[in-house]
Order: C-alpha cells, then sequence, then structure tokens
C-alpha cells in the first residue's frame, strides 16, 4: 500500500494547499447538524431577534398603509357612495335621481345628470354590467363614453346600483375609514406626524438595544463553542488545517446558522404580526397592504440577521484560527 | 502552491539523506510564567533515527513535554536548532509547517481526538483532504488503513459509537493517512485498559517495521517502553540519559531509573 519511508529522501517542504470552500462548508453543515442543541441556541437568539424586528417593521409599514387607506377613499367607493345615495333617496320616498359625478367626488365630469329609476332598479348585476361595459370601475371619463354608445346598458348599471342586497354592504364600506380611525384613536396609535415621529425615534432605539442584545448572544455563543472545541481545533492544525480553513469553518457554520435563523424569525415575526393586527383591526387591517414596502423590510431584515450572526462569530473564528495545535494535547476537558 | 523550499542542510551536515529524521542541536527553550524566566529546556541535543521506535520519559516539568512538541513540530526552541528530515523548522512559515505536520508527522493523542461529528472513515480521510486528494481516492486510501487496523466493519460509526480501543486505532489509522516519516503519540494509552493498551502497542510496534516510520512518543507505559528501540530520559531540561532496549531491566512490570529510583 505505501512505500517504507525509510527509503525515501526527503520530499521538500512544499506549501500547503488552501482546499476548495466546499470542504469547508461539508465539514461545517456536518458540524451543525451534529451539534444541533448548541446551534439552535444561537439560532434562538437570532430567531427572537429577527422576529422582533420584522414585526415591528411590519406593523410599521401596514399602519401607514391602514393611514393611507383613511385619507385616501379608494376609487370603488365612488360606487358606494353612488348606492347609498339610492338608499337614501328610496328611504325618504323621493324620486331617484342621481348624480353620476358621485362617481368620483373632485372629478369634473363633461357629461350630464343621468336620471335613475328606482322602479326597474332590481334584478341586474354587476357582471352583467361588466359584460356590458367591459371592466369596471373605469373612470367616470370611460363609464360615461361607454354609457354613449351604449345606452341600453345605462339601464343595467341602474340596477346594479340599486341592488337591494349591496346596499347596506356599501353603506358599511364607506363608513369604514371613519371606523377604522376611530379604532386606531382608540388603541393609542399615534396619528399626527409629530406623534408618529417621536414614536419611530422610540422603536428605533428599542431596535437598537434588541439587536445589540442578540448580537452579544450570538457573540457569547459561539466563543463558548471555540473554547469546547479547543481540542478538535488543535487537532485539525495538527492534521494540517491552515488558519484561514478554520476561520472560514466558523464563519460557514454561523452563516447556515445565520440563513436559518434569520428566516425561521421573518416567518415567526411576520407570522405574529399579522396575528395582531387581524385581532385588532380585523379585515381592515388587510385593505391597504404596502406589500413592496413588506418585501423591502424582510429583505432588509434578512440581510442585518445573516450579517449580525456572521458578524458575532468573526471575532471567535480569528481566536479559533489562532489557537495552536499544541492545543490538541491538553488532556482536560 | 507548486513553490518548493529546499531542505535546509545543517552546516557541515550530510548532503545526502540523512539517517536522521529528526535532530535537535542545542535546543533552549524559555518561557515567561508570571515575570519568571522559566528554562523548560536547557542545551539538549538529540538526534532519532529513522525508523526507530523511541520514547521520552521524564517527570512532569522536566521539559519532556516541551522536547516532545519541539521535535514533532509543534513549537518552536528559543535557541538551537531543530531539523525534522533535515529541514530546520524554524525557516518555515505557517503554509510550510502546515505542510509538514500535514505530511510528514502523524499525531496520536492521549485523549484520541477524533473528530466527533465524522464518521470513522471520514476521520481517516480528513488529512487525506487537507494534503489535496480527492474524495473517492481518500475513501479508497482511508478504507485501506482502516482495514488494516482492523476496523474495516466500523467505518461508518461515529467516534461516539466506538470503544476507546477502537477510537485510538480510528486515530493511528487517521496518523497513517499521509505515510508520514513521523509518528508522534503522545500518551497513546493513557487512557486505555491494559489488553487495549497492549493491542494498540503492538499496532504501533507492527506499523513501526512494516512501514520504516519513525515512532516517537511520550509515555508512562511499562509495556510501551518495553517495545522501544530506545528510552530517551529527561531531568531538568536536559537530557538524563539515553537507554537502548537491550539494556533495560524489565522487572514485573516496573523499570529501574537511571538513579535507581522507581518511576510511578
Amino acid at each position: 500500500m505505501t512505500t517504507p519511508a525509510m527509503n525515501q529522501s526527503p520530499q521538500p517542504v512544499q506549501r500547503q494547499v488552501k482546499l476548495p470552500l466546499t470542504k469547508a462548508v461539508e465539514i461545517a453543515w456536518k458540524n451543525i447538524r451534529m451539534r444541533l442543541s448548541r446551534s439552535l441556541l444561537v439560532t434562538s437568539g437570532i430567531v427572537l431577534a429577527l422576529a422582533f424586528l420584522i414585526s415591528i417593521q411590519t406593523t410599521e409599514s401596514m399602519m401607514v398603509g391602514m393611514r393611507t387607506w383613511i385619507n385616501e377613499v379608494p376609487e370603488s367607493v365612488a360606487f358606494d357612495r353612488l348606492r347609498w345615495d339610492v338608499m337614501r333617496l328610496t328611504s325618504e320616498g323621493k324620486p331617484l335621481e342621481v348624480d353620476l359625478r358621485n362617481l368620483s367626488r373632485g372629478v369634473k365630469l363633461k357629461g350630464n345628470p343621468v336620471p335613475f329609476d328606482a322602479g326597474k332598479a332590481f334584478g341586474s348585476s354587476l357582471p352583467e354590467i361588466q359584460k356590458e361595459l367591459g371592466e369596471l370601475p373605469g373612470t367616470p371619463d370611460e363609464l360615461l363614453a361607454a354609457f354613449a354608445t351604449k345606452p341600453e346598458a345605462v339601464e343595467k348599471f341602474k340596477a346594479w346600483l340599486s341592488n337591494a342586497r349591496q346596499l347596506p354592504e356599501a353603506r358599511d364600506r364607506l363608513t369604514a375609514p371613519q371606523r377604522l380611525a376611530a379604532d386606531m384613536k382608540k388603541n393609542g396609535v399615534p396619528t399626527t406626524p409629530e406623534e408618529i415621529e417621536s414614536n419611530r425615534i422610540q422603536t428605533r432605539w428599542l431596535l437598537g438595544l434588541a439587536l445589540l442584545v442578540a448580537f452579544v448572544g450570538i457573540l457569547n455563543a459561539m466563543v463558548m463553542s471555540v473554547t469546547e472545541r479547543f481540542r478538535e481545533i488543535g487537532t485539525m492544525k495538527c492534521l494540517g488545517a491552515l488558519d484561514s480553513f478554520i476561520i472560514r469553518l466558523f464563519l460557514i457554520e454561523s452563516l447556515f446558522q445565520g440563513i436559518v435563523g434569520t428566516v425561521l424569525g421573518l416567518v415567526v415575526g411576520l407570522g405574529m404580526s399579522a396575528l395582531a393586527l387581524t385581532s385588532t383591526y380585523g379585515s381592515f387591517a388587510w385593505r391597504n397592504v404596502p406589500w413592496s414596502q413588506l418585501g423591502g423590510n424582510v429583505v432588509f431584515c434578512f440581510f442585518v440577521g445573516v450579517a449580525l450572526t456572521v458578524a458575532g462569530a468573526l471575532y471567535p473564528a480569528w481566536q479559533a484560527a489562532r489557537m495552536e495545535p499544541i492545543a490538541a494535547m491538553r488532556v482536560e476537558a | 502552491m507548486t513553490e518548493t523550499v529546499q531542505p535546509v542542510l545543517p552546516t557541515g551536515g550530510p548532503t545526502a539523506l540523512s539517517e536522521y529524521t529528526v535532530r535537535t542541536i542545542d535546543v533552549n527553550r524559555t518561557d515567561k510564567m508570571g515575570g519568571e524566566t522559566v528554562e523548560a529546556l536547557k542545551g539538549v541535543s538529540v538526534s532519532i533515527n529513522r525508523g526507530e521506535y523511541i520514547s521520552i520519559m521524564g517527570p512532569s516539568g522536566s521539559g519532556k513535554s516541551t522536547l516532545f512538541n519541539m521535535v514533532g513540530g509543534l513549537d518552536k526552541p528559543s535557541e538551537g536548532k531543530v531539523y525534522i528530515d533535515e529541514v530546520d523548522i524554524a525557516q518555515l512559515d505557517a503554509y510550510e509547517l502546515a505542510w509538514m505536520r500535514c505530511r510528514k508527522i502523524g499525531y496520536i493523542f492521549q485523549t484520541f481526538n477524533l473528530i466527533p461529528v465524522m464518521t470513522a472513515l471520514e476521520n481517516v480521510m480528513l488529512p487525506m483532504i487537507f494534503a489535496g486528494l480527492n474524495t473517492a481516492d481518500a475513501q479508497d486510501k482511508a478504507f485501506d488503513i482502516l482495514k488494516r487496523v482492523e476496523l474495516g466493519h466500523r467505518i461508518k460509526n461515529k467516534p461516539m459509537e466506538m470503544s476507546g480501543g477502537q477510537q485510538q486505532r480510528v486515530a493511528i489509522a487517521r496518523a497513517f493517512a499521509n505515510d508520514p516519516t513521523i509518528i508522534l503519540a503522545d500518551e497513546p494509552t493513557g487512557n486505555l485498559d491494559l489488553n487495549t493498551g497492549k493491542l494498540i502497542i503492538e499496532l504501533l510496534r507492527g506499523l513501526n517495521k512494516e512501514k520504516g516510520v519513525t515512532i516517537i512518543s511520550a509515555t508512562h507505559d511499562h509495556k510501551m517502553l518495553a517495545v522501544s528501540d530506545r528510552i530517551l530520559w529527561i531531568r531538568d531540561g536536559k537530557v538524563d540519559k539515553i537507554q537502548r532496549r537491550e539494556d533495560l531491566k524489565i522487572e514485573e512490570g516496573t523499570i529501574e531509573g537511571a538513579h535507581g529510583e522507581s518511576l510511578h
């Protein structure tokens, strides 16, 4: 199998080769799997910190979305307003004459008022109107243009507007912003710009502290895992591991933990904030979700979480790399 | 990666292959401990023959461990020279030292020091991987060596699932992974019972004969001393005496020291 060393001439000393990254990844992965409880300890700190971070950011973003929703009545509400008018006039026994200008408050219409006939109002529904006119709601201009070319559609539109079952729903929808504003006020959510700003500063402090605590926790857990493994590290060095390999090993290990912990933390944090907001504001929470901002938050938090973990592992990794191979000889555990 | 450093030959030394694997010349080692200077070694010159089985003996604090670490390339002298395979280790940088530890020296520890997260096979493969061998070749070679230490049936087991003797045999297989010139064994039987220790010693002695590798061990185990070609006694940082096996008086597991005192 081998030639006896006795007959070999001394081989000139060479420089140890750097191992490909995959080897370090492989060994680091094994380490995490085998030392699951230790890994979970490090990971749980990241999970908590990131859950906290993302839930605060999510709540903040969703609140902004809800405030915006209160202040800007969405386009679809214009139809509800028309319906409400229909209901009010009918209950007062007045002849139904609704101004299509109500379709969009503040938007000036070119056409004339369209009379509504309550007697023929029932029976039709939105899909039929849509079939007749194309997409609804369009802009009031488009709607009027459509009416001009298809007079028979006006009747169906009127019927849709005054569908009895949908009238109370329309009223609920119309009053929703006021109800939400009242809810938010009741819950002590800051509403004025000054309040919002001071609240934001407070949260930033809290977040900074939480991340600092998490960082110290990670650092501590990593330092412990290095001290625990002094003999293993010393042995690897005796077997020919370079300092850079040991550093890589610990950094990759922390990278794995960082990714897993951060993803878990994001899932937990998003879930918790979604649950909390839904239980407080019901479906209001989901009326105007700023999805792109939430996506941005998730990406930001992911990088913060991973960077925090790897940063926490830098010093311990350096400490491990500096460990002398003699450490392998120490007998005490 | 391919650049090489030619062996640094000692001044006036032989140009051909030396008969010595390790030589120390007037090695001193001083350490600062709590502001006090401690002399661990005071002018030690020893030459270890190629293929020799040598044991280093000495009470704790004698400098035995320091010398042992030095001949194993784990420590550098404060003064004097240490040559391993005719290379002055003080001249080597970190990369060359790592290469040397990987290829030229195999380490065996009292506490076995297997990597707990790896199987027996992976443990033996590790130094080969560090030496740049590809996985398939390393697997084949590691399997062969494990068969040699009679652990061919336990290659998939983790250290925790093996007895002390089995773990030490894996460690021996790992030490031989890159066909080293020197095996450095630190109390290899220290954590094993009598019979297991005996088997380990026989295995080491067998491999020593078979592969012509130099085995240097630090030990208190009399069974180990009994198979040594020479025993190097260290006392107060100096070489006290060097005994050949033929000169040993072994009586019922005790060895008489140079000064007639028992070494237990």
